[in-house]
């Protein structure tokens, strides 16, 4: 297990050497290797999670546990979509599945963020408190601001909502990316150090004594 | 030759001092000196919250969202989610609440298998555990429809949204608030925030999610990790003040900044 | 229950209900209003109309199902944008299913491509097409091309593909076009492109997410933003031809004053719910 964490660490730092300091051809080609290396395990890994749920669905037909035929229908559709990518990914079937079933699906649960924020804010934003009121008003405000119409009905929100946008919006954004960051220094630091292997698929309790 | 590439002096010198304090910390950290972290709420809440669907006899829902095991910036929240998730469930375990954790993906669909499986082993109610309906693998896409449904056939009474949430968040919490789940919500994606802050019952803001995962795993190394952190903030805090400062009264900074 | 009561915990339902005839209606009907340019997008829209005619940009397509309605009308009136200055287009993706879409969003701007524009695949534009790895595969690509793709979305080998004969790196680019979609991949364009290599850049974002890149815009590491529906409406506008963005556009008028009809409504019921529980 140690091999996977040296490898990480000796290949992280490289990474980080290259973007600060210039480096002779030959280092620049080892991490441009290094590098091609990641776009083909990263397509590995798309595997995994279809091959976890194959399995699932196939012990819930196996042992017939309730909604088992929901998991045929899984099955049918893996097998009909994927054995048709495999054939030629550019097939007219396996296009056609994708654009009128896929993708329509796709676009329809995304859709749904529209009505549950509708629904949200008439439930939640509502002046309660000072905190409250000044949140009631800044969204108003930039809402307005990004109808397109709103400019035109309410001229003021242009300006004023631009600033909060901009101005306190933009610096309490830039503060909690700072920490973000930081947090993400923080987890390299751990990763390179053999500190953190989550990332390899272990887990280790670590407690104070 | 220049021996560092131009543009980028400045970056370096604070890429030292801030992995340097955090590597300073995390030695200090395995000396036994071990940064103290104060209590959040959060910690208070997670028992609230479970205690309260034991006496109505409801499940309670951990979702994380997003989960990824090869993308730093996901990575970061998700071990978070994780750790969060290690004390929830002994305290689930514990009270004998019902609980559902739903994964998007496989690695941490395993990871979180097993989170759970050692919360149960460790109070001794691995035979309370039904591991495939506990923690479940759901298709990103196919998610929302099952947990929505299952959120009002369930009436669940308690939710965490931990871990890095995106366009979900609203349509999660919306969903689970119109149940009348008690709900804890935290994540660093900056731009949900708002939304889990404004629907939550409690909510920790972005680095809250990291400190409250380092807390309840009592993991001197991240404790000590964020300890490194802070010192980055503080730096960050006084180059924001002296460049405010600098630039009020008419200094170019940006020559400097860009070495 | 009294009807405050009911008006305050107004059933979802009704609201779905309010929302579907408020979007539904004006584009099944359409209703054109006044429409203001945001500073944002008239920045993003002048930046890509600077680029020197015959140069070579970088777009990265990160449009899926979810999100095209938004963006794609936008993108592919840039396609057409750029083509007409005779700007060179590489295409890439980090997602599957948005390199998917970019083949989608070429197709149809190449259909609203005046006479006479050259729009050869190869020659006048490529789409390079996934790229896995996340913000690493957008690293190793800006760094060599050659190295993480061999052949483009199509199965043309690089090396038969013309465009392709004197670009291999980021820096052989004179401007990236990041279309995010929902994807919250700007940060990567930033980080491994604009900041290593000095190539200037400008994105498209869903509309939520306008503010998270607010501090890269103020700082100078982008160059405006196409925000959501309204951001590709509003191109579509400045470059007159308006399309499906535009006919949205006008929807989220009535979705968005339907909005804060209910926000207001929602504070006027709860302040007089509030005086009579005082009064009682």
């Amino acid at each position: 297990m140690q091999i996977p964490i040296i490898l990480t660490a000796i290949i992280g730092i490289l990474m980080i050497i290259e973007f600060f300091f210039p480096m002779p051809t030959a280092m620049t080609s080892l991490n441009v290797t290094l590098r091609s290396f990641v776009t083909i395990i990263s397509a590995a890994a798309l595997i995994l999670g279809t091959l976890v749920l194959t399995i699932y669905h196939g012990k819930k037909v196996g042992t017939k546990s309730s909604e088992w035929y929901y998991s045929i229908i899984y099955i049918a559709a893996f097998v009909i979509t994927a054995g048709l990518g495999v054939i030629n990914v550019r097939d007219t079937t396996f296009l056609w599945i994708y654009n009128n079933m896929t993708s329509p699906i796709g676009a329809a649960l995304y859709s749904l963020t529209a009505f549950y924020i509708t629904s949200a804010a008439y439930r939640v934003l509502r002046a309660r408190n000072w905190n409250s009121a000044v949140l009631l008003v800044c969204a108003l405000i930039v809402l307005l601001m990004l109808i397109p119409v709103g400019a035109i009905l309410f001229p003021p929100v242009v300006p004023i909502g631009t600033w909060i946008r901009s101005i306190p919006s933009g610096a309490g954004f830039r503060g909690m990316i700072i920490g973000t960051s930081l947090g993400i220094m923080g987890l390299g630091v751990r990763v390179f150090t053999g500190r953190q292997k989550e990332h390899l698929g272990i887990r280790e309790e670590r407690r104070k004594e | 030759m220049a021996i560092i590439v131009e543009g980028r002096i400045f970056g370096l010198i604070a890429l030292l001092v801030i992995t340097g304090s955090i590597v300073y910390y995390m030695q200090k950290a395995y000396s036994g000196k071990i940064p103290k972290l104060r209590r959040l709420q959060a910690v208070d809440v997670i028992d609230e919250i479970l205690g309260r669907c034991v006496e109505m006899g409801r499940p309670a829902y951990y979702l994380m969202d997003t989960v990824s095991m090869d993308t730093p910036s996901i990575l970061a929240p998700t071990v978070a989610a994780f750790q969060i998730l290690a004390y929830t469930a002994r305290r689930a375990a514990h009270l004998g609440s019902k609980f559902f954790v739903p994964v998007t993906q496989g690695l941490a669909y395993t990871i979180a298998s097993e989170v759970v499986d050692e919360a149960y082993k460790a109070e001794n109610k691995q035979d309370e555990l039904k591991l495939e309906e506990t923690v479940m693998y759901l298709p990103d896409g196919a998610d929302r429809m099952y947990i929505i449904n299952h959120m009002w056939s369930d009436e669940m009474a308690g939710a965490f949204f931990l871990g890095s949430w995106y366009h979900k968040a609203v349509i999660f919490t919306e969903n689970a608030a119109r149940v009348g789940a008690m709900m804890l919500g935290g994540t660093d994606t900056t731009h949900n925030i708002p939304f889990l802050v404004a629907i939550c019952d409690y909510s920790l803001i972005g680095e809250e999610l990291y400190a409250l995962g380092a807390y309840l795993s009592e993991d001197p190394t991240v404790s000590a990790s964020l300890a490194g952190q802070d010192i980055g903030k503080y730096i960050a805090a006084l180059l924001i003040i002296l460049g405010s400062i600098l630039i009020t009264i008419g200094m170019d900074i940006k020559g400097l900044l860009s070495m | 229950m009294s009807l405050m009561d009911k008006l305050l915990d107004l059933d979802q339902r009704i609201i779905y209900a309010m929302l579907f005839i408020a979007l539904a209606f004006p584009i099944l009907h359409p209703i054109v209003l006044p429409m203001d340019i945001q500073a944002y997008s008239q920045e993003s829209f002048d930046f890509a109309d600077s680029i020197p005619d015959g140069s070579v940009v970088l777009i990265e397509g990160g449009l899926t199902a979810a999100t095209y309605p938004q963006g794609g009308p936008g993108l592919e009136v840039q396609i057409v944008h750029m083509l007409r200055k005779d700007v060179k287009l590489v295409f890439f993706s980090i997602g599957t299913e948005t390199a998917a879409w970019t083949v989608t969003a070429i197709n149809n701007a190449l259909a609203r491509l005046p006479a006479g524009v050259a729009a050869e695949n190869g020659v006048n534009w490529v789409h390079m097409g996934y790229v896995p790895g996340g913000e690493s595969g957008t690293a190793a690509f800006a760094n060599d091309i050659r190295s993480v793709k061999s052949e483009d979305h199509f199965g043309t080998p690089i090396d038969q593909i013309p465009l392709m004969n004197d670009i291999n790196m980021a820096s052989d680019f004179a401007a990236v076009f990041w279309w995010g979609g929902s994807e919250g991949s700007i940060p990567y364009g930033v980080r491994q492109i604009v900041t290593p290599f000095g190539v200037p850049m400008t994105g498209m974002c869903t509309t939520n997410e306008v503010p998270n890149y607010s501090p890269y815009i103020n700082s100078g590491q982008l160059h405006g933003i196409i925000g959501g529906v309204r951001g590709s409406a509003e191109y579509e506008y400045l470059m007159s031809m308006p399309g499906l963005a535009l006919g949205q556009a006008m929807a989220t008028n009535f979705g968005g004053l339907l909005w804060a009809f209910l926000v207001v409504l929602g504070n006027v019921l709860y302040f007089i719910a509030r005086r009579e529980g005082g009064n009682k």
